[in-house]
């Protein structure tokens, strides 16, 4: 309920920017924010929410980016059909995926994440015939005449990711990923089927993080290895929720606003090394406030609650 | 070239990489032995040495080959500084945190030397860099050659080390059981920071190997750290004999699929030996997991 | 009410047997005592019956139906079976009251359905009073009774208590065995593994003992405790004679 009301207040908010931050790069740093927002909290539904690591979302994004523009470019799919193909084959992807791997306990799943985005990665730079390789895929004819009209677009799946992850957290789902996180056996022996339970968070986190990269592809028009499937894409979406705090509904949010800040800020004095500064924010924040920004404001303020009594 | 000679070429050469990949690897497995923490920073680690490498090449004009003698002891305390200061204080955390933790590392130590020399690809040119020997018709890389001996004597004198001493045995015991082994007396914590120092040096002198032969770059970790996950996975995680395997298997198989099917799927190769041990028999090829 | 039957079950850990050929049953509505010294395989039968371990052989039937090779979760939900964990297990960033739910959760689809029942488990064991606070910080005593309380939200069937007592105060355990005397009134059925022999003869209708993985006696408490195995697995040799 509460969620609900912060959800709908922020997109208000959200709503009325276009009437103010006119069509430059204002506008641009605001799509960019909330395509972040998405990525944030689809990494959260698994990464957050299950407790399991994923450092290969890229691989998901990169699907939806040319599953999408090879559909639109290739078939002449009209547009956003081509995201629900892109979409379709990263649920696909991921259930091979969490099949493998849900079954393991330890570190596997965090490993096979990154070589799974990694395999990607080499068939796009290296299936020249359809991707082009590192030269990357052009579309040349804008899905939308206007920066607004995908503002709206960018603002809708961001809405749509969270309100996904707002009637995950609070359902019965919600519970058993969060006992899932907290200690697996416990949960199973309280009759979470463990297998089916992590497997549907990283098909609905691979699917709106299929979403995200299709947006992108059209949004900027030109998608390549590059900028689409590396192992830096992957970090930064697990940095968002990492830094928002994670396994929160709202955290990967405020952990997109401080990144794309922060990335669009350092971009201009730092240039290429924008990672070392978040290398020290999440050795920072494990050490420190290993709950992130929102749980440790949610401490503080639980903290001054009960100080009286 | 005859089709067997090809062949015979290619496994060698395999072999060859391959001895390179147990010496990154096995510092990997070694760590996850005994911490129970996957290093996702170990691929930065190797370039450390790689750019200590360089510097002693460049600025003194030492050869790659004997900086090894100051490469390993300080990746050894590098390494060990590491891990009591950002280690240490996650061993009790949850998994995630101790990967992210590491991954924060390895973001830190790659652009911290992109900052320091910057984004351009360097090489070392050595007398021998190009060189090669004829065993009959097989041709070999003079350096690449060298290296292989020089990781067949480290990885040799760390399993003497792991096998005799007294400091090693307790190594392992920490690694097999780490109440037990604190039970009878073991500083488990000592252990933990003497096998990142251990596995540090390790990978570090892999990187000061790599130099006369492979091109010098701040991303060029995080390839490695792939491959020290992959050695480790098919070799078994933790078991230092299953990591030695696993190096020369991904060496020759990587070789023979770049020669028989396509050198630019050379890298997947190794990923999808992982994701297939993954999926029939996680526990390693090799040796037993110590998960 | 379902018949509960473990038939010759053995595990081995490299070479060395943890329970071997252990049979016996347990009727709807019985307690049943599992006692044996340290290391005597109780834990692991536990792990053995609730599925979280496969046995090398033997059955564990529940109604004549196989639960071997079934995950934990399926006993759980299907079969009503749900065990403690000696070492607590509580999800520690949830609320004491969510863990409940958690539990609660396995027989409803909707939170709010759940809460009752998650709720009544609390008042139960006594937590209701710190619903609100963090599993993390309860102290040993309450993380064994939300134990308790989690397992019950499941609503089973067959509940394998292990060591629900240990390192809890006296006067706490007292509370515990009238609540376990509760329960069974209510036709429960219990299986119990404890230390504390007061609440062992207090609660069991039967009592199994087991020695280094072995089945050494069955019975009803007062022939347990004379039998002679039994006396030397706890006490040694010389007591015998």
């Amino acid at each position: 309920m509460r969620d609900g009301i912060i959800l709908a207040v922020a997109s208000a908010v959200m709503a009325a920017v276009p009437l103010w931050a006119g069509e430059g790069f204002l506008l641009h740093f605001f799509i960019l924010l909330l395509l972040n927002v998405t990525l944030g909290t689809a990494w959260n539904l698994i990464g957050g929410f299950a407790g399991q690591l994923s450092l290969g979302h890229a691989a998901f994004f990169g699907i939806g980016a040319y599953g999408a523009t090879l559909a639109h470019l290739r078939w002449a799919l009209p547009g956003w059909q081509g995201m629900w193909l892109g979409g379709a084959l990263s649920l696909l992807v991921a259930a091979v995926l969490g099949w493998i791997c849900f079954r393991l306990k330890g570190p596997y799943f965090a490993l096979a994440t990154i070589a799974l985005a990694e395999i990607l990665r080499l068939v796009a730079q290296n299936w020249k015939e359809v991707t082009h390789g590192s030269e990357g895929l052009l579309i040349l004819r804008p899905l939308f005449s206007s920066k607004v009209q995908f503002y709206y677009a960018a603002l809708l799946i961001a809405f749509a990711t969270l309100s996904a992850a707002a009637l995950i957290r609070h359902s019965k789902w919600g519970y058993y990923l969060f006992a899932i996180r907290e200690d697996q056996e416990a949960a199973e022996s309280l009759g979470v089927n463990l297998l089916g339970y992590k497997l549907l968070a990283l098909l609905a986190s691979a699917f709106f993080t299929a979403l995200a990269g299709s947006f992108y592809a059209f949004y900027i028009g030109f998608i390549d290895p590059a900028s689409t499937l590396t192992v830096e894409r992957s970090i930064e979406m697990a940095l968002l929720a990492i830094i928002g705090g994670m396994g929160t509904v709202f955290g990967p949010a405020v952990g997109a606003v401080a990144i794309t800040a922060l990335s669009e800020g350092l971009r201009l004095w730092f240039l290429s090394a924008h990672f070392f500064i978040y290398g020290v924010l999440v050795v920072v924040v494990i050490l420190f406030m290993p709950e992130g920004i929102i749980g440790s404001l949610g401490k503080f303020w639980r903290g001054k609650r009960r100080a009286p009594v | 070239m005859s089709p067997l000679l090809i062949f015979i070429q290619t496994l060698l050469s395999g072999l060859l990489t391959g001895g390179l990949y147990v010496q990154i690897g096995i510092g990997l497995s070694l760590i996850f032995g005994v911490m129970r923490i996957i290093n996702f920073a170990h691929g930065e680690l190797m370039v450390v040495g790689m750019y200590l490498t360089y510097a002693l090449f460049v600025f003194l004009r030492i050869d790659p080959f004997l900086s090894i003698l100051l490469v390993a002891p300080a990746l050894f305390f590098f390494g060990a500084a590491i891990e009591r200061i950002f280690i240490q204080p996650v061993l009790r955390a949850k998994e995630e945190n101790q990967i992210l933790l590491t991954v924060g590392l390895s973001l830190i130590l790659s652009n911290g030397i992109l900052l320091l020399f910057g984004p351009d690809y360097r090489n070392i040119t050595t007398s021998y860099s190009g060189a090669v020997f004829y065993l009959g018709p097989i041709s070999l890389s003079v350096p690449m050659s060298l290296s292989f001996l020089v990781t067949i004597v480290m990885t040799g004198g760390l399993y003497l080390f792991l096998m005799k001493s007294w400091t090693g045995k307790a190594i392992r015991a920490t690694a097999e059981d780490r109440d037990a082994a604190m039970l009878i007396g073991i500083d488990a914590r000592r252990m933990g920071w003497l096998a990142f120092g251990i596995g540090s040096a390790l990978v570090g002198v892999a990187g000061s190997l790599l130099d006369p032969i492979y091109y010098i770059f701040p991303a060029v970790g995080g390839a490695f750290t792939l491959k020290a996950f992959v050695v480790t996975v098919l070799g078994g995680m933790g078991s230092i004999t299953g990591a030695m395997a696993g190096g020369l298997l991904l060496g020759v198989a990587e070789s023979l699929g770049a020669v028989y099917l396509s050198s630019g799927y050379k890298d997947a190769i190794g990923l999808l030996l992982f994701l297939g041990v993954l999926l029939v028999k996680p526990s390693g090829l090799f040796g037993r997991s110590r998960l | 009410m379902r018949r509960f039957e473990v038939k010759g079950i053995t595990k081995s850990f490299g070479g060395l047997a943890a329970v071997k050929e252990v049979s016996f049953t347990v009727t709807p509505g019985e307690t049943l005592g599992l006692i044996g010294p340290n290391g005597a395989g109780k834990t692991t039968l536990f792990h053995l019956i609730t599925g979280f371990i496969r046995p090398d052989r033997g059955e564990v039937r529940c109604d004549g139906e196989s639960l071997v090779g079934r995950r934990p979760s399926a006993i759980c939900k299907r079969f009503g079976i749900t065990r403690t964990f000696q070492i607590v297990r509580p999800l520690a960033h949830l609320t004491v009251l969510e863990n409940v739910l958690v539990g609660a959760l396995c027989r409803t689809r909707s939170i709010r359905a759940a809460t009752p029942g998650a709720l009544s488990a609390l008042e139960r064991v006594g937590l209701a009073d710190r619903a609100g606070d963090l599993a993390g910080s309860l102290p040993i005593g309450q993380r064994k009774k939300l134990e308790i309380a989690r397992a019950l939200a499941t609503r089973p069937q067959l509940l394998l208590l292990d060591e629900v007592m240990g390192g809890l105060h006296s006067h706490e355990i007292e509370g515990v065995i009238a609540l376990l005397k509760e329960l069974k009134q209510e036709g429960l059925t219990l299986i119990v593994v404890e230390h504390v022999m007061k609440a062992i003869l207090a609660l069991s209708d039967r009592i199994v003992v087991l020695n280094f993985g072995e089945k050494i006696a069955e019975g009803i408490p007062s022939e347990v405790v004379s039998h002679p195995e039994v006396i030397r697995a706890y006490l040694g040799e010389e007591a015998v004679s």
